[in-house]
């Protein structure tokens, strides 16, 4: 088979092969700008330090006192939280040929489709298992498709793709460097910047270098959780949902589950005929389950739903998530009693919270599940969701990305608007990829001509989107 | 050809035709299946005793009874559209008439016993009623699934083979609509009297069969009552599983009239009694519409009673019931809340199990009427994490067609 060579390949293999200069292409050189300073090892000599400006105790108030932030970068798109939406967004602004800030608080891509161990991703197909969710996210799994490990059950509806997240975080480093971005990890956006009229013009982040600034032209809020826009004052709906810990089990016997998994699971504990349940009868419990396969043999993926809390607050945060670790490693201890499985072990507990929704914008648009249920079409649409729980895949209108006031700004994953309902299924990792994109590119297409999200001509955009290969129906 | 056969034919014509159109259906009035078969004399009678009732389209049965009554087999020559097409049928065939020439007449004993056990609610031969044999075919093309689709029209097969062969032994020596005529017939012109010879022995007989009607009768409704437990789900408005399946004629309109097609002929899992009857399957995303009542309102013979919307809203189909063995977010297999959003009454809430450290659905039973909406969208395969399941006995699950305790409170 021959295999075609685009030109980020070609850069990315020449890059690899150390024989491109710095400054040939321009996206190399972006990325070489990441690259790391030249360090000594050991005492290092004095640098010359920002004015120090801690906080201040006054009458049992801490008080923090005004002061001048450093800008660390100015830039066309900055795009705020690295999950499957983020780095669609970000990756597809890049295409226009905008500059592109990619800024996520942990050390990885992906978000809780990698740091997660959400492993599955669906929905993806139609009513009549015809894919409808394709463009960027269907370049990242056709990327898996190419790594051993990286992805199983592609196509095959009413399966799902299941990913392996190193995989999946391995394949998003490579696309983003090789697209020529700026990226930022393990740095944690904290406040918008908003000018005297309040549109968005950046926003700031902590990391170990302090807290530093972003300046841009357009901001999307990809972080799920809707802090930059909750920040900005931007007008959204607060809610609560189940908080779980994904997990990862090797060594465990094969399980060729999925659909029928739950028969198959219960046909190994012994039970697989239909049998009347008794009314209110006591449930199995967290005593030993396997979860479900992924692409890598022996190792199952486990998912969790876990109690409902509220995604934002630091103490549901912690006591669930060690509450969650004490359970899953009892888990493993029970999946070891079993015969075959004594050499289980606990492979990883999710290095990040499974916080499913905490806020929904106030859109121009609210996408709601009298409009999903009816299958609405909308002239802004920017993609489709795939059918999930009996409901018909429906359009996803750009209205539902746009905060109802707030300028310069633009959301996109989770935390977009719609009500709770729909959330339950826009929030999932494909429907990400969708809005993630449409984001991306509405940011990109105002960033180029100085204009307003609730402004874009939809029509370029939605040429746009069906160039980079998005299916609108 | 004589002006009386020719008026005779004309009109089991015109009958045949308003009947294939009603059953078909092709009429605009959505009801029309069941006047199409209610207008059986023996099914307005025998329904009508088993049920205690007399519903709106027993009333043309009824006047049709009364007709018989005074002319003899005037239904047969008149009206009957299974008669119609099984005399054409008969001039197909060889007509092996010598086999059957000197059989009893089978047609007035299995008209007997069924009106003997409608006495006990229980009509027993009712589902060989010609009319609801007709109706049969028409539910073949609308059931889901060729082995559905040939149950459907099984009965009215084997009529017309046996026609094609035998000739017009249906009609003159198996037909239970008419042995039905023969006996009201039989009573209203020629009362026996102990003058007439054999009478004693007809009369004899007559008893004996009757005897035998209730006994099997009483069987059958002791079987359905003994089955309740693995009994299949029975459409909405249906009267108590005892005499379900005798009253249900297997005509199959409810099947035919039911949009999402989850009406299915019962295979036979709830033993022989309940062959053919239907069942409901929540199959390929299909259930029971909240705004929808259209079998109970084609039910020629009240097995399903008819319901109102509103009463239909409140009227509990089964109970959902929950095996957290096979459910993919007990067991952490997916993220799956299927049975929560697809629920019309958001009767379903998964609930999180701080000991157990789980999460599984638990239903509101309140706000359930088992629609199956839940089932249908769980989407493990072979079985389903959650299902519906027909109510069990319990106190004031016996009063009744429909007992009370059927219908959920009215919820403000
Ligand atoms: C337990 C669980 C099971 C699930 N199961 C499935 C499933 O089976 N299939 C499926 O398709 N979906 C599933 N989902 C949903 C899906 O995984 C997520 O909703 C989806 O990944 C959301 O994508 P996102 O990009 O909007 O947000 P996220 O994936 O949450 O990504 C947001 C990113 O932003 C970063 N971030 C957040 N705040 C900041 C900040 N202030 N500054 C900088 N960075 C920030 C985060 O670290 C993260 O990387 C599940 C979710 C959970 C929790
Ligand atoms: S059967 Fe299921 S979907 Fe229907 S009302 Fe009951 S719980 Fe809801
Ligand atoms: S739809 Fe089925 S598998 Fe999904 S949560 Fe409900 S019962 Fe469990």
């Amino acid at each position: 088979m021959a295999v075609k060579m685009t030109r980020r390949d070609l850069i990315r293999s020449l890059s690899a092969s150390g024989l491109v200069t710095a400054g040939s292409l321009l996206p190399i050189a972006d990325l070489l700008a990441q690259d790391l300073k030249p360090a000594v090892r050991g005492p290092q000599p004095p640098a010359p330090r920002a004015p120090l400006a801690p906080a201040r105790l006054q009458v049992n108030k801490v008080i923090q006192p005004e002061r001048e932030i450093a800008v660390l970068r100015e830039t066309d798109v900055l795009v705020v939280g690295g999950g499957p939406a983020g780095t669609a967004a970000a990756l597809a602004a890049r295409r226009l040929g905008v500059d592109v800030t990619l800024v996520e608080r942990y050390g990885h891509l992906g978000g809780l489709a990698t740091g997660g161990l959400v492993l599955a991703i669906f929905p993806l197909y139609d009513r009549d298992d015809k894919q409808v969710i394709r463009g960027i996210g269907e370049e990242m799994m056709q990327r898996l498709d190419q790594l051993k490990f990286g992805i199983v059950d592609r196509g095959q509806a009413p399966l799902y793709p299941v990913v392996d997240a190193e995989a999946f975080k391995y394949v998003l480093a490579d696309m983003t460097l090789a697209s020529g971005m700026h990226i930022y990890l393990n740095c944690w956006g904290v406040d918008a910047i908003i000018d005297d009229r309040n549109a968005v013009k950046g926003a700031v982040f902590e990391s170990k270098s302090g807290r530093q600034a972003v300046l841009a032209k357009i901001v999307v809020d990809a972080s799920g959780d809707g802090d930059i826009y909750a920040a900005a004052g931007a007008s959204f709906v607060k809610v609560k949902d189940n908080i779980g810990l994904v997990s990862r089990i090797g060594n465990i016997h094969e399980v060729d589950m999925i659909g029928d998994d739950a028969e198959h699971q219960a046909g190994a504990t012994g039970a697989p005929v239909r049998k009347r349940p008794t009314q209110g009868a006591p449930v199995t419990t967290l005593d030993g389950k396997v979860g479900s396969h992924t692409p890598v043999e022996g190792v199952n993926w486990l998912n969790m739903k876990g109690p409902v809390a509220d995604g934002l607050d630091v103490d549901d945060l912690t006591a669930l998530e060690l509450k969650h670790r004490i359970a899953l490693w009892k888990n493993i201890e029970q999946v070891r009693k079993k015969p075959g499985d004594e050499s289980a072990f606990l492979l990883e507990t999710a290095p990040q919270m499974g916080v499913r929704l905490t806020r929904l914008l106030d859109g121009i648009t609210s996408l709601t599940s009298e409009m999903t249920e009816k299958q609405k079409t909308h002239d802004d649409v920017i993609g489709y969701s795939g059918t999930y729980a009996n409901n018909p895949e429906f359009q996803i209108p750009y209205g539902a990305l746009v905060p109802a006031r707030t300028e310069n700004l633009l959301a996109a994953g989770r935390c977009i608007a719609t009500d709770f309902k729909v959330a339950d299924t826009t929030r999932l990792i494909p429907v990400c990829w969708v809005t993630g994109q449409a984001a991306g590119i509405a940011a990109a297409l105002c960033a180029r001509d100085g204009s307003q999200p609730r402004n874009v001509a939809i029509e370029r955009l939605q040429e746009e989107l069906r160039k980079q290969g998005v299916h609108l129906g | 050809m004589p002006r009386r056969r020719l008026a005779r034919l004309i009109l089991r014509s015109g009958s045949l035709l308003v009947a294939v159109l009603a059953l078909w259906p092709a009429l605009p009035w959505e009801e029309s299946p069941r006047f199409a078969i209610g207008a059986s004399p023996l099914v307005a009678v025998s329904a009508g005793i088993a049920t205690r009732s007399l519903g709106l389209a027993a009333g043309l049965g009824v006047f049709f009874t009364l007709i018989c009554c005074l002319r003899r087999r005037w239904f047969c020559r008149y009206v009957c559209p299974t008669g119609l097409l099984l005399d054409g049928v008969a001039n197909m065939g060889p007509g092996w008439t010598r086999f059957w020439a000197a059989w009893p007449d089978i047609g007035r004993s299995l008209a007997l016993l069924t009106l003997a056990g409608a006495l006990v609610g229980y009509p027993l031969f009712l589902w060989l009623d010609p009319l609801a044999l007709l109706a049969g075919p028409f539910a073949a093309p609308g059931s889901s699934g060729f082995l559905s689709g040939l149950l459907a029209g099984l009965l009215m097969g084997i009529l017309i083979t046996l026609t094609f062969l035998f000739g017009t032994a249906w009609c003159t020596r198996l037909c239970p609509l008419g042995g039905f005529q023969d006996l009201i017939g039989g009573i209203a012109q020629n009362i026996p009297t102990p003058a007439r010879p054999h009478a004693r022995r007809r009369f004899l007989t007559a008893v004996t069969t009757a005897v035998g009607g209730v006994a099997l009768a009483l069987w059958g409704r002791r079987a359905g009552i003994a089955r309740v437990e693995a009994a299949p789900l029975r459409p909405p408005g249906a009267i108590t599983e005892d005499r379900f399946t005798g009253v249900c004629i297997r005509c199959g309109n409810c099947a035919n009239a039911c949009p999402p097609r989850i009406i299915h002929p019962d295979r036979g899992g709830a033993g022989i009694p309940g062959l053919l009857a239907p069942s409901l399957r929540f199959v390929n995303g299909a259930y029971c519409q909240p705004d929808c009542a259209i079998c109970t309102q084609v039910c020629p013979s009240g097995a399903l009673q008819p319901l109102s919307l509103p009463q239909k809203r409140r009227y509990i189909i089964g109970e959902a019931l929950v095996d957290t063995n096979y459910c993919l977010t007990t067991l952490g297999i997916k993220d799956c809340d299927a049975c929560v959003v697809t629920c019309p009454f958001e009767a379903v809430q998964l609930h999180w199990d701080e000991e157990m450290y789980v999460s599984y659905p638990v239903v509101e039973v309140m706000k359930c009427n088992g629609c199956g909406a839940c089932e249908a969208a769980c989407p493990t395969l072979e079985v389903k994490a959650i299902s519906i399941w027909p109510l069990l006995p319990g106190p004031g699950m016996d009063k009744g067609l429909i007992p009370s305790a059927r219908f959920l409170p009215e919820l403000s």
